[in-house]
């Protein structure tokens, strides 16, 4: 009674070994099969004279790349993800939109005839001009929501409001994009207002990214 | 009569406020199992272990040829946001120097049919020409903003020693080049070309040779 009691005991173990052993060799093949056709879809990009993004939500950082190497890393604070894509295929950019737009100064010649004998000013988008608070809308319905990391209580009621009204949101986006065949996904990231004004600066329509998401 | 018509705001409210649940629950639902990845066949460990080779030696060959593609000499990287501007050896940093890049402002024709943005072109770029003691012929929107009128003879055009000591043409007429106004380094105020200070521009210029790569972002 006692051995076979020992044998069932073993038995089981070596089972759950085994079974633990083979889905996390399943697990590792799922994990480098996209991670090399996310790395053949940045090698396409590469490949191009062009500046390109890639948003790892597993390092939480942005990293803007070109010819495969890094030129900046932007790290990301919170990250909310929402029927992200599951392919690593490049996203471009299609439009960036926000509340206030960045205005570009017009200049006038004669406005600058009497402007060079008065004190001196500089009109100029710069990046204090770029907005923290913007959606971008990329290729393949993908809606990327960035705020700027809340501070203050003022800031971290606006940010759960703007959570809450997300929550609602989403579900409708994504049950309106089934019935009009539009596929909807969102992302929303909160990072420092510097990095994502420097991302609104950067980021400009046309550009290509890839959504890393393991 | 008044039992109807609590009734009706009780369908008013919960009509919609059930409809909107139910869209709720559908999406959620969509979106948390309307995706399906592809499932991993592994029968037997002999082929798990192949697959999984298989796999690794794909992805290191995918790494490498992603490294082999970043520059490995001389390059240069412009930074237009933070107005920086870095001299590298491959991925290693060697000299960052304050600049001056476009200032994103919009001038136009008076007779409207042509509109100049002064932004800094981004993407990637060569060195395509290096010249010492450049002089700049003036476009013509650099007669326009003056409110002057744009001359017929070329001659009228040259204007000596306002590009500084040196300058690289990097295409389409933008160059990286010396400044008057240096005390407006780290702002956005030329007109697309990237000004570099004296002592700044002379290493650049020294070490930078023809071909060499830039990026502009």
């Amino acid at each position: 009674m006692r051995t076979s009691f020992k044998l069932v005991l073993i038995l089981s173990f070596l089972s759950i070994a085994i079974s633990t052993a083979t889905a996390v060799a399943a697990d590792e093949i799922q994990d480098l099969r996209y991670e090399n056709e996310v790395l053949e879809s940045e090698l396409a990009l590469a490949q191009k004279a062009q500046v390109y993004f890639i948003f790892n939500l597993k390092d939480k950082k942005i990293y803007l790349k070109a010819r495969g190497a890094n030129r900046r890393e932007l790290p990301i604070d919170q990250i909310k993800g929402w029927n992200l894509p599951l392919s690593a295929k490049p996203h471009p950019l299609l439009k960036k939109s926000s509340l206030f737009k960045p205005r570009r100064e017009e200049i006038d010649p004669k406005q600058k005839e009497t402007a060079a004998t008065d004190k001196f000013e500089i009109d100029a988008l710069e990046l204090d001009d770029m907005p923290s608070r913007y959606n971008l809308i990329l290729d393949g319905g993908l809606v990327v929501t960035l705020r700027p990391k809340p501070a203050g209580i003022l800031s971290y009621l606006e940010s759960g409001a703007s959570s809450l009204g997300l929550y609602l949101s989403r579900p409708l986006f994504t049950l309106w994009g089934l019935l009009t065949k539009k596929p909807y996904s969102s992302l929303y990231i909160s990072m420092d207002k510097i990095d994502a004004q420097s991302l609104y600066w950067s980021f400009s329509e046309g550009s290509q990214s890839i959504i890393y998401n393991p | 009569m008044n039992k109807l018509f609590r009734n009706m705001w009780f369908l008013i409210i919960i009509i919609p406020l059930s409809i909107f649940i139910i869209a709720e629950g559908i999406g959620c639902y969509i979106a948390l199992f309307g995706q399906k990845s592809a499932a991993i066949a592994v029968t037997n460990a002999k082929d798990r272990d192949r697959q999984l080779k298989k796999l690794r030696s794909k992805n290191a060959a995918l790494k490498n040829s992603l490294t082999s593609l970043s520059p490995k000499g001389l390059n240069i990287v412009v930074d237009t946001a933070r107005n920086v501007l870095y001299l590298k050896k491959g991925n290693k940093t060697i000299k960052e120097a304050v600049v001056s890049c476009g200032s994103g402002n919009v001038l136009e024709d008076p007779s409207g049919k042509k509109k100049w943005i002064f932004d800094t072109p981004r993407g990637e770029y060569s060195v395509k020409s290096k010249l010492i003691n450049p002089g700049w012929i003036k476009p013509d929107w650099a007669f326009i903003e003056e409110g002057e009128a744009i001359p017929q003879d070329s001659n009228d055009r040259v204007e000596n020693g306002v590009l500084g000591k040196y300058a690289l043409g990097f295409g389409n007429g933008y160059f990286i080049h010396g400044t008057l106004y240096t005390r407006l380094l780290g702002r956005n105020v030329s007109h697309g070309c990237i000004r570099v200070g004296d002592k700044d521009l002379e290493e650049i210029f020294k070490e930078a040779p023809l071909g060499a790569r830039i990026t502009i972002y």
